[in-house]
């Protein structure tokens, strides 16, 4: 992990100057906004994306003097956030009640790329959206989604095949 | 345009159209006022304000805090005059305080200093009026604000332990206490697991903040095997499964209020029944469900269940299932006490190499496995080497290869002459996960999930 560490380290300079968010509401000011647009792009809905990111800057409040990269430590727990809420949907449908609806999302042109897109499994999505649209590497992919580098790059592998087939189509 | 810069530009496109509302953090600072102290669901945070350490073994020795409790005292009804049916929070039975604490609203980047449900150290002077703990023993902040200032003044002094706070509350349920030894800590803030009249089971407490008396905030029974709740309009949908036979009574309450009239049902061992309970949606409510088995023996498991939310737990048995990264809620990734926690059961030490700690649940479902590999203190590798536990295609070991074969027509298939692996990558949510049925002479003899990749590392553990 000491690798991945450092490539924390370099995310984090290349994220914002040289120093560390005073607090947490200096974090706010400087990363609410890419957060919730972060996790719309996960999950869909801006309503639940400011819940979860909301939660997400709420949970860090507590162990604030303990983390050492902030943002980055904001990225993930916010990507995980988006994980759960979709596992979450997904029990729901398993056992067949009324499952959640799940909130409209911005109303947009037709983007059929960004529909493939939001239709693909949720750790494919997110390797895509960590990969596209935050540029992490693959490795600091692997950080946030808690799984092997490896894994990161077959995820992107399949994620990118199906978004190809629409490119082709 | 290729495909990379299509879709970096389609994601720029419609993440700048998002627009977030300007009263963020006002409902950050709302959130952090009413936060409580505990852990809910692998894989959401990585919060690493505490440090402890968990080892692979059924008695887990686990610091939570600067004074941890010693897990091997022994506590018994008789020793702790507190102890008991008699014990109660009802406000008559207690000197009640003239006045409550004066508390502030938790400000933003205050502070808060280390503590934790183990700690009977008071918490950061960060308390507050809108705090509102999600807890089902004592209910209601009011409560809790009653007791931490009757323990200012020396009253029931053992509100501060949570061990002594856990058995009082199994008591208060009428489950019983004597013999039942310490619950002892599961190695991740506020669980503890305990035995209960020969039932096992485990509760999650939280730490009034500011204060130092800790309550219960929900409460699990290894008798339970599955529970999923949901509202249905103006009433609840409670699915129960229990592991024995017996009758399942359910019932409701809002925090603070009185429990409404209970519902009951006959249950066969493992088959899950439906009872339909009061619970108004628009309502915080505290859920229980007892199981009194046929053998005489009662399991409780009670939650906090928010208004409009949705509730469900599958507790490791003969009957779960094993899909890619996963077995009943046991998630490749979950910390081994995480997987102990959601596995419902003990875990003990099995097996392993230097290069790898394998964990297996005390008795029931036989033949599975966690794996941990070296440098890895979580679930890495499950393993299912025993008929029982099925995937979710209804795959088991002993079936044959031909019904492998025809539950998974797009598993990669590695078998010759009946010897080998089928591996199973699945294009859907459980993408980055394999499932891999290893076969020997036609028949499966045991299956496995991992990362993607698993199925090449042919040294796993060497």
């Amino acid at each position: 992990m000491a690798a991945a560490d450092e490539r924390v380290d370099e995310d984090e300079r290349a994220l914002a100057g040289p120093t560390r968010p005073g607090s947490l509401a200096d974090l706010y000011r400087e990363r609410y906004v890419p957060m919730v647009r972060l996790a719309f792009l996960m999950v869909g809905s801006t309503t639940v994306a400011e819940d979860l990111v909301q939660d997400a800057f709420a949970r860090m409040h507590r162990p604030w003097d303990t983390i050492e990269h902030p943002k980055a430590y904001l990225r993930t727990s916010v990507v995980n956030a988006c994980r759960s809420h979709l596992r979450r949907l997904a029990l729901e449908r398993a056992y067949k009640r009324n499952p959640s609806v799940v909130a409209e999302s911005v109303p947009a042109e037709a983007d059929e790329l960004f529909d493939t897109l939001a239709a693909l499994p949720a750790r494919q999505r997110a390797a895509l959206v960590l990969r596209f649209y935050e540029d992490l590497s693959e490795a600091d992919i692997a950080v946030a989604l808690g799984c092997r580098p490896g894994t990161v790059k077959s995820l992107l592998h399949r994620g990118l095949a199906e978004l190809r087939k629409v490119v082709e189509h | 345009m290729n495909l990379d810069e299509r879709l970096r530009e389609s994601l720029a496109r419609r993440a700048d159209a998002v627009e977030p509302s300007a009263e963020g953090w006002s409902a950050i600072t709302r959130r952090i006022e009413r936060r409580q102290w505990r852990t809910r669901t692998a894989g959401m945070s990585l919060a690493a304000g505490l440090s402890f350490a968990a080892v692979a073994l059924v008695v887990v020795m686990a610091t939570v805090g600067p004074e941890a409790p010693d897990q091997n005292v022994a506590a018994t009804g008789g020793s702790n005059p507190a102890l008991g049916p008699t014990t109660s929070y009802a406000p008559a039975s207690q000197g009640t305080p003239s006045t409550v604490p004066g508390q502030a609203p938790v400000a933003p980047g205050t502070n808060a200093g280390p503590t934790g449900p183990g700690s009977n150290q008071p918490g950061p002077d960060a308390t507050t009026t809108g705090y509102i703990p999600a807890a089902i023993w004592p209910e209601t902040l009011a409560e809790l604000q009653r007791l931490q200032a009757g323990v200012a003044e020396g009253h029931q002094p053992w509100r501060a332990d949570p061990q002594q706070v856990a058995l009082a509350y199994l008591a208060d349920r009428g489950l019983p206490t004597s013999g039942t030894g310490s619950p002892r800590s599961l190695g991740e803030p506020g669980a503890l697991r305990y035995t209960s009249g020969g039932v096992g089971g485990w509760v999650l407490m939280g730490q009034l903040v500011g204060g130092t008396v800790h309550f219960i905030g929900e409460a699990r029974s290894d008798r339970i095997l599955r529970l999923y709740i949901s509202h249905q309009g103006d009433r609840l949908a409670v699915d129960v499964t229990a592991a024995t036979s017996g009758q399942v009574v359910v019932r409701t309450k809002r925090p603070g209020a009185d429990w409404r009239p209970s519902t009951s049902k006959m249950v066969a061992a493992e088959e899950s029944v439906t009872l339909d309970v009061d619970g108004p949606a628009s309502t915080d409510l505290i859920v229980q469900v007892r199981h009194e088995g046929d053998d005489g023996k009662v399991g409780l498991s009670e939650h906090f269940l928010g208004a409009s939310e949705v509730l469900g737990y599958t507790a490791l048995d003969a009957g779960s299932i094993i899909d890619p990264g996963q077995i009943a809620q046991v998630q490749i990734g979950m910390t081994r006490a995480q997987a102990e926690r959601l596995a419902g059961i003990a875990m003990t030490r099995e097996g392993g190499t230097a290069a790898c700690t394998g964990l297996a649940p005390v008795g029931r479902p036989e033949g599975v496995e966690l794996l941990a590999t070296a440098g890895s203190d979580r679930v890495d590798v499950i393993i299912v080497s025993a008929p029982g536990v099925r995937s979710g295609r209804g795959i088991g070991v002993g079936n044959s290869l031909a019904e492998v074969r025809e539950a998974y027509p797009e598993a990669e298939d590695r078998v010759t002459d009946g010897q080998g692996r089928l591996v199973h990558s699945p294009a859907d949510f459980a993408s980055g996960y394999e499932i891999i049925f290893q076969v020997y002479d036609g028949e499966v003899t045991s299956i496995w999930t991992g990362e993607d990749g698993l199925s090449n590392t042919d040294e796993l553990c060497a």
